[in-house]
């Protein structure tokens, strides 16, 4: 069974430094959004694990520096700003104009809060909280998958995800039809109590 | 799918349609990963129709391989596993650089289809092109294009050869990995799925309206039997179109049953239409050099035909008709136009016809000489006088050797013109034309009077008076009179011309820009400002409407607006429009292309007159440069350059250099020219004023 740390306690771990566990699974909780970000940001596949790299490595600089304070920036803006920063300096690095040393300046600056006229790109921005919220719904299916069986999940992805007739559905697990609508609605309930906590906690 | 425009804001896990939407979107699941033999670390990268594809990684062959686990329903009969079970086998034999190789088939641990390919680390053709599409530099990309849509063929026509069949072919199925080369996927894939499972499967997943843009005719037809390798043609043909025109053929954003319909009756504009309608950025001058934007559209359309037997009878023959564009060789899908009519003439007549073909390539050009052949380029006048102002306009009919050589050939051709057309009006007609228009360049009005003459009677006699063909002729005439200096004839022609293109072609055709600004030009030459100007403002507007703002003809519409706007003494409009049409030159021609050095003198000229020498002067040096490169150094045409140049130095009181060049092209001038030539006048008054300015008067007495 996973055990999964709070978004702040592993942030704690991260901002305390040298913890290969923390940082492993901090690659990952958000290396999949990292890489998703990054190709809807139009990189080849290749250069969108290079960026989840660099993103890390650009994180473990300028981490200790981060204090986790929810009332001050959200962990999401500051993370979007690198990872930014590090797409754009990729391109920019790719055309022998940039140095590492730069974006560890960038980055610099984010963790104080200084996420300069980069995070302003709109599109950047919608990505950005579509990936977020892509994130979310897998950290929280996690659990689901700790929580529900497997007939009830099984149905959940046929009858409410592939929208698969509910009758065919309950006949190929089954299970009543009843069942199959429970089973929708329970898991959706309990996906909505998750993200809001998860949400919460990511201050 | 499109991004979802509403905001869900923060609260959006609390709406349960939204929660659904995101999980849709995602393809996040809630059950556990597959489990298949054999292989480790199943990652899910696409979901499509039919499954559902993951990287994994086999334990014993330590590969990377891509796995495809099919849904349930799509292999819901015996018939269609088995059917499976023959096709993967069968493609698991096709062994080709740009075909995704297969390795084995079997079922997953809870009893799915499944079968295992080399894994390609790259992205789909759709996602190249998009990106490509937002990119700066998509021109320069146009060739790389091709030659990618040439390779893709390959791979496809492979197939063919071993009885395979792709039957869904489409941007998605085609990965292009990290050097840029294609991996076709999913050959034969589409027969084994029952068709309504089919049906069902991709419209849940909302992929369906995507993929039947690509399907054929015969395919949205429902009738199974008339698949073939040709469906695979018209496939690719949608492929090809997209790459040119920048969309599909037929738009997809329209109920089911108008796609439908499109497909299966509706002829699709040509690509090169629809690029300019999206206000795509022009071709760069590399590729538009080289190929011909109506041949890449003539293959597309063929390659589209409703009716299989009208198109590429192999997805061979329609790679091997991309090549030869992509070469600039002629096409076999204009076979059965003037080009077959013209090559059995020289079967016919084997003497003449080497004439002919030592015309063809010694006075036209290779392209030029295409176009004659083909009869269908509006543009064929165009290109003559292009192909005369890149290599032997800017010679000038005094230049040693190559206009005589020139003449003569011309001379024979005609001679033997008569008898090597008989029969073929419409080519006699086109190269009396071409020869005419070529003796007219060379100012042998009287040859070129005849020829054109002649050229005029076989088309009025071919097409009757009111055609474009007779238009054209009436104007490569009215710029004869033009040139002859019969001013009152050439504009009582050009009018005749113009209103006949505007009864024919409507009023902002680029025909009738062209006769625009012959116009204009003719004003111009007549000092007869006010009459030129609106001339040039017409052609203008319709050529920007037509080219958008960078292209050649709307350049030198700026440019002789230009110097229109000096003589009315608008300065600073001159100076913004000889910078706009040069830079517009620079973009889009060869770099010494003569039409540079033309608006590189005239802006240099212009910021000399106005006290602006500094600046002038880089200008006219580039400008000394590019016709250095063009003639040969001791030609007046360099001289004139340097005599420009040399004025420069003199105003920035750099008298020396000013000495230089004056005396060393007022040399050349005197020579080649003569001494009452105005080049020469002009040359010496330049001398006179700089031993004025630099205070040397016995020097200037000796000139005056």
């Amino acid at each position: 069974m996973i055990t999964q740390s709070t978004h702040a306690t592993l942030l704690k771990r991260l901002s305390a430094g040298e913890d290969p566990a923390a940082w492993r699974e901090f690659c990952d909780r958000y290396g999949e959004l990292i890489r998703g970000f990054a190709r809807r940001q139009r990189l080849q596949p290749s250069d969108c694990d290079d960026v989840v790299q660099d993103t890390l490595l650009a994180l473990t600089k300028s981490m200790p520096k981060f204090r986790y304070e929810p009332e001050k920036g959200k962990f999401r803006s500051y993370l979007k700003t690198v990872v930014l920063h590090v797409i754009f300096q990729r391109s920019r690095q790719k055309q022998g104009e940039v140095s590492l040393g730069e974006i560890e300046a960038a980055v610099g600056r984010a963790a104080d809060g200084d996420f300069g006229d980069i995070s302003a790109n709109p599109e950047a921005e919608a990505h950005w909280e579509a990936e977020w919220r892509q994130y979310h719904l897998r950290m929280a299916m996690r659990t689901i998958e700790m929580e529900f069986n497997e007939k009830d999940r099984e149905a959940f992805d046929a009858y409410a995800v592939a929208g698969q007739d509910a009758r065919e559905t309950a006949a190929s697990l089954g299970l009543s039809v009843d069942q199959v609508y429970q089973a929708k609605s329970r898991i959706l309930k309990r996906l909505e109590q998750l993200v809001e906590q998860q949400v919460r906690e990511e201050g | 799918m499109a991004e979802s425009s509403t905001d869900l804001g923060s609260g959006w896990y609390h709406h349960p349609d939204a929660l659904l939407n995101e999980l849709q979107r995602g393809g996040v699941k809630s059950s556990r990963r597959p489990v298949v033999n054999g292989y480790e670390n199943l990652r899910e990268i696409a979901s499509g129709g039919q499954g559902e594809v993951y990287e994994a990684f086999h334990a014993s062959l330590k590969r990377r391989v891509a796995i495809k686990i099919l849904r349930d329903r799509i292999l819901a009969s015996e018939a269609s596993r088995l059917r499976f079970e023959r096709e993967v086998d069968l493609v698991a034999g096709l062994q080709h650089p740009n075909i995704v190789r297969v390795y084995d088939r079997g079922l997953t641990s809870d009893g799915k289809h499944y079968f295992s390919m080399e894994y390609i680390d790259g992205q789909s053709l759709s996602d190249y092109l998009s990106h490509v599409e937002t990119s700066e530099r998509k021109y320069a990309d146009a060739e790389n294009h091709l030659q990618l849509f040439a390779a893709i063929c390959d791979a496809v026509s492979f197939a063919h050869q071993k009885g395979v069949v792709h039957r869904d072919l489409n941007p998605n199925n085609i990965l292009i990995d990290a050097d840029g080369n294609p991996h076709v996927v999913d050959f034969g894939l589409a027969k084994i799925a029952e068709p309504h499972a089919t049906e069902t499967a991709v419209t849940v997943t909302g992929e369906f309206m995507g993929t039947l843009a690509y399907a054929s005719p015969e395919q949205v037809a429902g009738d199974p039997l008339q698949i073939d390798i040709r469906t695979d043609v018209y496939s690719l043909g949608v492929i090809l179109y997209e790459m040119l025109a920048g969309r599909k053929p037929f738009s997809t954003s329209t109920p089911m049953a108008d796609l439908i319909r499109a497909i299966t009756e509706a002829e699709p504009e040509p690509p090169s239409r629809v690029r300019r309608q999206t206000q795509m950025p022009r071709r760069n001058r590399k590729t538009s050099k080289r190929w011909s934007i109506s041949d890449l559209d003539t293959i597309a359309l063929k390659a589209l035909a409703k009716n299989p037997d009208r198109r590429y009878q192999s997805v061979a023959a329609l790679r091997e008709d991309v090549i030869r564009a992509l070469s600039g060789l002629p096409i076999e899908a204009k076979r059965d136009s003037a080009w077959y009519l013209f090559k059995k003439l020289l079967q016919r007549r084997k003497a003449t016809a080497a004439i002919i073909v030592a015309f063809i390539v010694l006075v036209i050009g290779f392209n030029v000489a295409l176009s004659v052949m083909y009869q269908q380029q509006a543009s064929k006048e165009k290109r003559i006088r292009i192909f005369w102002e890149d290599t032997l306009g800017s010679v000038g009919p005094p230049a040693a050797g190559r206009d005589v050589t020139m003449t003569e050939v011309l001379d024979e051709t005609e001679h033997w013109i008569e008898i090597a057309t008989s029969g073929e009006p419409l080519l006699e007609g086109s190269l009396r034309n071409t020869i005419g228009n070529s003796y007219r360049c060379l100012d042998r009005f009287d040859k070129a009077e005849k020829q054109l003459r002649l050229a005029l009677e076989t088309r009025r006699e071919h097409f009757g008076d009111e055609h474009v063909e007779v238009a054209q002729s009436l104007n490569l005439l009215a710029l004869l009179r033009r040139d002859q200096g019969d001013y009152e004839e050439a504009n009582r022609l050009f009018k005749q011309v113009l209103s006949m293109r505007r009864r024919l072609l409507g009023e902002d055709h680029l025909d009738v820009a062209q006769v625009l600004q012959n116009m204009a030009v003719s004003a111009f030459q007549q000092n007869r400002l006010k009459e030129a100007e609106p001339l040039f403002r017409e052609a203008l507007a319709i050529r920007l409407k037509h080219r958008g703002d960078r292209h050649p003809d709307v350049a030198m519409c700026q440019y002789q607006l230009a110097k229109l706007s000096e003589q009315q003494g608008n300065h600073e409009a001159a100076d913004q429009l000889h910078v706009i049409a040069l830079d517009t030159r620079r973009a889009m021609l060869h770099p010494e292309h003569p039409d540079i050095a033309r608006s590189l003198a005239a802006l240099g000229g212009l910021l000399m007159r106005t006290d602006k020498s500094n600046l002038a002067e880089p200008y006219l040096r580039e400008c000394v440069g590019i016709m250095t490169q063009i003639v040969s150094e001791d030609h007046w045409k360099v001289a004139e350059a340097e005599s420009a140049l040399g004025e420069c130095m003199t105003a920035m009181e750099r008298y020396d250099e000013a000495e230089t060049l004056l005396i060393r092209s007022h040399a050349v001038i005197e020579t080649t020219r003569g001494p009452h030539d105005e080049l020469a006048r002009q040359s010496v008054g330049r001398l006179i004023r700089l031993y004025d300015a630099w205070g040397k008067p016995a020097l200037a007495e000796r000139y005056r």
